[in-house]
């Protein structure tokens, strides 16, 4: 009767052995340290944040990052982002690079969270503020007063009693208000004059409207899906005739200015602002605690006869995947 | 000595339970949000008009289901680019950013496995659509699905309007040698439901007694633009010869179209040309003449019947209400559009501008 027991015993022990063993690898291996960080953009799928998420990506990996970029829809409200923060806070997210998501009650939000917050895009301030955030963004105003100096210069400089139509997105009131402002300043002061704004939603686009609007030089676009839809239409001649010039970041873009849709075309270098934004936290991370600090992000204005010179090489590339 | 085999025994089982235990919460376990479903919809590519007319009905489908089920549904849209590498690790990030059901349109319909084991290990069902996977594939595991058309049945329609407008147009046949030289635009080398509207047209004319010469097949990717500059360098070669033009979809029969207002050539001269989609620019051609027939892919009921999967997948309700064929496949019918139907449905539909 013992010796069956005895090589019972063994065997039971022998795979509980080789089972303690798997697991207790299983542990050491899922202990390596990589951090986590977070990123919540709106829409997170949208082809315009191509370049932005590859230079995130880059980063991470010259930093042994792990990226997790969350998925969200069109319209990410305050609320929404702060159920994804509390998500991935529970699965043990270190830091947070948002877009800070417009509508009342964003910063108190934010300021509930103990792990470091960067902010990309735009910095939107609503009180009761504790904290300010570490912002790396295109200067807004700049990028409108970049516009306006393209348009001045597509007129050789007349703008005297020209009328510019402005095109922009709804869902960004803020970062478009500083577009607009440093737009206006640079026509107003070249004898140009705004004759109207329009608002773009995602789910009726822009174009039906500008169809109905007339007696403008120029359209003026201030944000990436708006110069897209514009592009179009002015490719097929549904703009009255007139010059559209935007501000925009997908590839898209880059091609309307190409096949002359759109005459003029300023972007900011969103690889570079994703790339800087993983760097900082990274550092920050490691110890670091003055990396987290505002950043100023280059803007580019690339000419036709210009888009494939050695110049431009490298921020093309960055918009394809 | 027995006992102390027990008590030894006893310890290494407690040691292997809490390894055990210590293993399992050091693993990421998916924090199921209750107040959230969240859907991935990848892409094969950015740029195709119908997946992106069928994505916005099925944002559209979710968003009438947020109020009726009272529930926030996050859907997020990316792409594979093309690449079926690409679309793997679109789909790992999506996972791994947190994700309750995913809707494929596979790059490559060969190569889901990938896709098919990160799905299982983190138990996210999939509703595969628009490219049809093999049978065997789609078989691996409970929680995969096909959503699509009858791509056959397609083929089979477009043939049919071919075959019964140039059978009741004695113009048809221009040069009179009793026999109709075609050319067919195909969307893509080993995409199934193209091979299937192909072979499925030229045999339904074939079938009906219309006598063909295949001038060319070519490819053009579902695209407008290559298929303008592939039917632009036949035109240059064969100049009116041409009398029937099958495409694939619309974007590629609208292409051929361009190409012929272009050619310099006279309309008399132009060939038939067929599409099939129904997309709105297509429903527009044919209503106004420019195309001759097109077969409605219905992609609202497609988008309908993925909103309604993912949701009962999502509440773990009972699927006796699909109509699956061999338990996995929602086929949606197509449906000819000739020049009468087109105006009626530009009509319906508002497609004024």
């Amino acid at each position: 009767m013992e010796k069956p027991s005895r090589a019972i015993f063994i065997t039971v022990e022998l795979i509980l052995a080789i089972f303690t063993a798997t697991m207790a690898v299983k542990i050491s291996t899922d202990e390596i340290p990589q951090r986590k960080v977070a990123v919540i953009v709106e829409d997170s799928g949208n082809s315009k944040w191509d370049s932005y998420v590859k230079g995130l990506k880059d980063a991470a990996k010259a930093n042994n990052l792990h990226l997790v970029i969350c998925n969200t829809d069109k319209g990410l409200n305050p609320e929404e982002e702060k159920e994804l923060m509390e998500e991935q806070e529970s699965k043990g997210v270190s830091g947070f690079i948002l877009q800070q998501a417009q509508g009342s009650g964003g910063q108190v939000i934010l300021d509930s969270f103990h792990e470091p917050i960067l902010l990309n895009f735009c910095r939107l301030t609503d009180p009761p503020m504790k904290k300010t955030y570490p912002l790396i963004a295109p200067d807004n105003e700049k990028l409108g007063e970049k516009l306006g100096e393209c348009i001045v210069e597509g007129y050789n400089g007349k703008l005297e009693g020209r009328r510019v139509g402005v095109v922009c997105a709804a869902s960004s009131p803020k970062v478009m208000m500083q577009r607009q402002k440093g737009l206006q300043r640079v026509l107003e002061k070249a004898g140009g004059k705004i004759a109207w704004t329009l608002y773009r939603e995602d789910d009726t686009g822009i174009s039906d409207a500008v169809r109905s609007r007339s007696g403008v030089s120029a359209i003026a676009v201030l944000d990436t899906e708006s110069l897209e839809e514009m592009a179009d239409a002015a490719a097929a001649h549904d703009v009255h005739g007139a010059v559209v010039y935007g501000i925009g970041a997908s590839i898209k873009t880059v091609y309307s200015l190409e096949n002359e849709s759109i005459a003029g075309l300023v972007t900011a270098d969103l690889y570079d602002m994703g790339y800087r934004s993983v760097t900082a936290m990274a550092q920050y991370l490691s110890g670091s605690k003055k990396a987290l600090k505002d950043q100023s992000i280059e803007i580019i204005s690339p000419k036709k006869n210009e888009l494939f010179s050695e110049k431009y090489q490298t921020f093309l590339a960055t918009m394809e995947r | 000595m027995k006992k102390l085999y027990k008590r030894i025994s006893i310890m290494m089982l407690a040691v292997f339970v809490f390894t055990f235990l210590a293993a399992g919460c050091s693993g990421e376990e998916e924090v199921h949000n209750k107040k959230t479903l969240r859907v991935g919809v990848v892409k094969y590519i950015e740029q195709d008009d119908y997946i992106n007319a069928l994505t916005d009905c099925l944002r559209g489908d979710f968003e009438k289901m947020e109020k009726s089920y009272g529930l926030h549904i996050v859907v997020t849209v990316k792409n594979g680019a093309g690449k079926q590498a690409i679309q793997d690790k679109v789909v790992e990030e999506m996972i791994d950013a947190g994700c309750d059901i995913l809707c494929v349109d596979l790059v490559d319909r060969t190569a889901p496995t990938k896709i098919i084991n990160m799905a299982r290990k983190n138990n996210i069902p999939v509703i595969f659509f628009n490219r049809e996977l093999v049978r065997e594939d789609l078989m691996q595991w409970e929680k995969l699905y096909y959503v699509g058309g009858d791509a056959a049945a397609s083929g089979i329609m477009q043939g049919e309007l071919a075959a019964g407008d140039i059978q009741s147009d004695a113009k048809a046949d221009r040069n009179r040698d009793g026999r109709i030289q075609y050319v067919v635009l195909e969307g893509e080398t080993g995409h199934q439901d193209a091979i299937l509207r192909t072979d499925e047209a030229v045999g339904t004319l074939t079938a009906k007694g219309v006598k063909l010469d295949k001038i060319r097949y070519e490819i053009a990717d579902w695209s407008k633009d290559q298929a303008r500059n592939k039917m632009s360098q036949l035109i240059r070669q064969h100049h009116a010869q041409i009398e029937l033009v099958l495409a694939n979809n619309d974007a590629m029969a609208l292409g051929a179209r361009e190409a012929y207002e272009q050619s310099g050539l006279e309309k008399k001269d132009y060939p038939k040309i067929y599409g099939i989609d129904g997309l709105k620019d297509g429903l527009k051609a044919v209503a106004s003449g420019e195309l001759q027939g097109t077969v409605y892919n219905d992609k609202e009921g497609q988008a309908q019947q993925m909103a309604l999967l993912s949701m009962a997948l999502y509440r773990n309700e009972t699927l006796k209400n699909f109509s699956f064929h061999d338990r996995k496949y929602l086929l949606l019918p197509y449906q000819k559009v000739d020049g009468e139907e087109a105006v009626k449905r530009v009509h319906l539909k508002n497609f004024s501008k």
